[in-house]
């Protein structure tokens, strides 16, 4: 092979279902040791690009096109099984999204390591495979590494497993590894480990990366290159610096516009959501969503630019006003409405004194004590109308504990909520002052009602012609339109469903609104949109709201007053602003810390 | 291992609960045994005359605890009927019965195994659609009708095996065998196409699993994952399916011995019903109710042998 040679090249590839098209014509290179980004929400095709390269699609999909590995002679798409998996794991390695389940669950992490191995010959003995693995396993930073080796998967926690997961794709020091989300499901300072050991192993040795992801700070503390997909295309692509600094296409524009949560700005949903395959417009897959779209997109838009790695496909693109522009960058200077000073001498909704829930565990020995786990250490907190308040922490925290106290959805073991002034619990009068937004929209929203009715299931009188009126009211409150009331919630988008929860939640003129991770089910483009929508109904009818998320950009953006837990014990609280600019608790820094930036 | 401490005290619970049961409801049968050895002419005084010989005359309670106490010393009493000990009457027939349940059950799995996971694998083809048609086929077919018709093809029509009757293990090996296979393959077709589909559909939810897709990535084939991965984890659900499967055995045995004239447990319960025996089908019920309740607790252990996520519980 010629030095020159890139490492993978993707040409024209495709990916059919029986009825759409879901990758539409892309291709890209990635050369020895470069790290190559694909920035995409859900529906773009990202992941099923990187599932193609290594013919690892659903029975049902069927690739089109060429993919080359540097070295193999066959074109990866047109190979059978048996060539495909003589490169599979050796040549190139894949990590997943999901670290809970990507581990088979009756198998020792070690010995899922090692099949790797032995599958490819790279290791003569078991013996040695097994050594290697320990190896492997220490250099991934696994605390006890021998010990893990011997562990079952869910005697591991999220990050280990995904160390482990980790561990199984570089097994034969591969060329190239493929990442798809790796770090979505774990915890900011997680997060910042695994990628941090990513990076740090593949500089070291060589490793090419390509790094899919739906979180451009991610992906440009990780990445030299990024590629925009949207729609199955590849919209823009450059080095990261240029495409996240001075973004060419209005897509890209309006995905950092969308991302970017800094206090005091408005984040800017992009309009609309991302269509379904079937449904994205003929030309351009963005010119319904388009500020700049005209009848020239209905004709699909080249790649276009100096460099082959470095492209926009727009017709407009030359047009553009120049990034930041006013329009389409979040608006700065909007004024805050004051609610922080008036939130002190509002009316008191909530307030817990030393709330506490303890669960015991299961029996040791016949006659054993039955351990106590602390899931939340004792809490005094106070709710104003009007104040928001955020609750951030880590997987086991007590974050959803807390929520489910404060909702009455679970009994305190120690200490109680007193809601607006009496302790009796927040069932009989106190229930409809006081609405609950969950993070799974779909699972929290039946099935079999119409959008309509599960509106005014919390509304007194839910057939009256009253309620009608208030459901259509709410609807546009939500920014939906009246016919999504006739709808079922399959029917709808991920954020459509948020919207209808929080419609749900806000149809009984709820005091207080409790949201539990409100947006980390949602795209970007969308997440915006809903946190716009709870900002706005806190504000003009003095609720007050709880939010609870692992994400600190979603606290910053929406909350007054932030409250950090860790394991379930409350280490630091504070205005927003006092604890963004001077955390004092060490944890509280090393959270902040580990939030990505955008580098650029 | 406390988990299998707990486990025998829930069975041995379970028995004497089971046993007390099967024995008040044969109490409350009208008919005592002692009208029954004497038949319809018998004189009220004779009738409590031999109910005294026998001690049915005694409360409900001190009746169960003589009769438990005699069990728990391998003791089942002595027939009112045949004058016969019941106890090894019971042993003799209740080895042939094993015999036959587990041949059928290896039957069910011999087919089962390789069935389900070919009709997995060819899974929304027509290979795939046709397996599963058959194990349709083979669900809707009931045991003894399976049997009569191996009867048909290969006792009538071919000759090559026996029609029925049994002969024991110790006489003559392949004997026995030969007259076992029809009764095997009648109980274990039908088993073994119900268990196909149970195969079929654990591993088919396996498969979407996202750890299938990590042993793809990392190299290995898709019938070395389906095996390897796919087959352990899919081993669990079937597991369930097994134990109650066992259960259904022992009582599809009953008309399966009956088909096949073989005095296994089956049999000797339908005599002793006809003769209104009832201390022997008092034997013969506690003795499948205790069978039963072994094989669940053999399932229950097999589960924390297959699925480490339950021992470190």
């Amino acid at each position: 092979m010629s030095p020159g040679e890139p490492l993978l090249e993707v040409t024209n590839l495709t990916v059919d279902s029986g009825s759409a098209r879901l990758v539409r014509g892309i291709g890209f290179t990635v050369a020895r040791g470069e790290r190559v980004g694909v920035i995409g929400e859900s529906g773009s095709g990202k992941s099923l690009t990187a599932l193609a390269c290594l013919g690892l699609l659903d029975d049902g999909l069927r690739p089109g096109g060429s993919v080359r590995l540097a070295g193999v002679e066959f074109d990866l798409l047109g190979a059978s099984d048996r060539q495909l998996s003589a490169i599979r794991g050796k040549r190139v390695g894949m990590v997943f999204q999901e670290p809970m389940t990507a581990l088979n669950p009756v198998q020792r992490v070690g010995s899922q390591i090692t099949e790797g191995m032995r599958l490819h010959g790279t290791r003569p003995t078991r013996r040695v495979a097994d050594e290697a693995a320990v190896e492997l396993l220490d250099r991934l930073r696994l605390p006890a590494p021998r010990q893990a080796a011997r562990s079952f998967p869910h005697q591991l926690s999220g990050g280990q497993r995904q160390r482990g997961v980790l561990g199984i794709a570089l097994s034969n020091d591969p060329d190239l590894l493929i990442c798809d989300e790796p770090t979505t499901a774990l915890d900011v300072t997680v997060q910042k480990e695994i990628t941090d050991l990513i990076v740090g192993d593949c500089e070291e040795r060589g490793t090419a990366v390509l790094f899919i992801s739906h979180d451009l700070a991610l992906v440009s503390s990780v990445c030299h290159r990024v590629l925009v997909m949207y729609g199955g295309r590849i919209v823009e692509s450059g080095p990261a610096d240029r495409v996240l600094s001075a973004p060419k296409h209005p897509y890209t524009r309006a995905l950092l516009a969308a991302c970017d949560l800094t206090p005091g700005s408005r984040a800017r949903a992009i309009p609309g959501v991302v269509p379904a395959p079937k449904d994205l417009p003929a030309g351009c897959g963005f010119s319904n969503r388009c500020a700049y779209a005209d009848e020239q997109c209905a004709a699909p838009p080249e790649p276009t630019g100096e460099k082959p790695d470095d492209t926009v496909a727009c017709w407009h693109h030359d047009a553009l006003p120049a990034w930041p522009s006013a329009a389409e960058s979040p608006d700065r200077d909007r004024t805050e409405p004051a609610h922080c000073g008036k939130a002190v001498d509002s009316e008191l909704l909530l307030s817990t004194q030393g709330l506490t829930r303890r669960y015991q565990g299961r029996r040791t020995g016949l006659f054993g004590k039955r351990p106590t786990f602390r899931a939340l250490e004792p809490i005094d907190l106070d709710l104003r109308a009007g104040q928001r308040v955020g609750v951030v922490g880590e997987s086991g925290a007590g974050k959803s504990t807390l929520l489910r106290l404060l909702a009455g959805l679970d009994r305190p073991s120690d200490g109680g909520v007193r809601y607006f002034g009496r302790a009796d619990g927040p069932s009989g009068g106190a229930g409809s002052r006081l609405q609950v937004v969950f993070q799974d929209p779909m699972g929290s929203l039946d099935p079999r009602l119409r959008v309509r009715e599960i509106i005014a299931e919390p509304l007194p009188a839910r057939r009256s012609a009253a309620a009608r009126e208030r459901v259509s009211e709410l609807l546009t409150a939500v920014g939906l339109p009246e016919e999504a009331g006739e709808r079922y919630p399959h029917q709808l988008s991920g954020g459509q469903r948020q919207r209808i929860a929080i419609a749900r939640a806000l149809a009984p003129e709820p005091a207080v609104l409790l949201a539990d991770e409100p947006v980390s089910a949602l795209d970007v483009s969308v997440r915006a949109e809903v946190l716009d929508l709870l900002r706005t109904a806190t504000t003009e009818r003095e609720m007050a709201l709880c939010v609870i998320s692992h994400d600190l950009g979603v606290i910053r953006y929406l909350c007054d007053t932030v409250l950090v837990l860790r394991d379930g014990r409350l280490v630091e609280s504070g205005t927003v602003e006092s604890v963004w600019e001077a955390p004092r608790h060490p944890y509280t820094k090393q959270l902040l810390g580990a939030v990505p930036r955008m580098r650029y | 291992m406390s988990h299998v401490v707990r486990r025998t005290a829930t069975l041995l619970v379970s028995v004497v609960v089971a046993s007390f049961v099967v024995f008040a409801f044969l109490a409350v049968l009208p008919g005592n045994a002692a009208e029954v050895a004497l038949g319809t002419n018998a004189t009220p005084a004779a009738v409590a005359r031999l109910s005294r010989e026998f001690g049915t005359d005694r409360p409900l309670l001190v009746q169960y605890a003589d009769w438990a106490q005699g069990l728990l010393h391998g003791d089942f009493g002595t027939s009112y009927v045949t004058h016969e000990a019941i106890g090894p009457r019971i042993a003799n027939r209740f080895a042939v019965t094993v015999w036959l349940v587990a041949g059928g059950m290896l039957v069910a799995l011999l087919l089962a195994l390789p069935a389900g996971v070919l009709a997995a694998a060819w899974h929304r083809t027509g290979r795939g659609a046709l397996l599963s048609g058959l194990s349709q086929v083979g669900i809707a077919v009931p045991a003894f009708l399976a049997g009569i018709l191996l009867v048909y093809a290969f006792a009538v029509r071919v000759g090559a095996l026996p029609a029925g009757g049994y002969t024991p293990l110790a006489e003559d090996p392949q004997d026995w065998a030969r007259h076992l296979v029809l009764p095997w393959l009648s109980l274990g077709l039908v088993q073994g196409a119900v268990l196909t589909r149970y195969v079929r559909s654990a591993l088919l939810s396996v498969q979407r699993q996202d750890f299938m897709r990590t042993a793809r990535a990392k190299g290995v084939r898709r019938w070395a994952a389906l095996c390897r991965h796919g087959l352990p984890n899919a081993a669990i659900p079937v597991v369930t399916v097994l134990g109650l499967q066992l259960s259904n055995l022992l009582v599809g045995a009953i008309v399966v011995e009956r088909v096949f004239v073989i005095p296994g447990l089956g049999d000797l319960l339908l005599r002793g019903v006809q003769d209104r025996d009832l201390l022997l089908v008092q034997g013969v019920v506690v003795v499948l109710v205790v069978a039963v309740l072994v094989v669940n607790l053999v399932t229950d252990l097999l589960y924390r042998v297959l699925d480490p996520r339950l021992r470190s519980r």
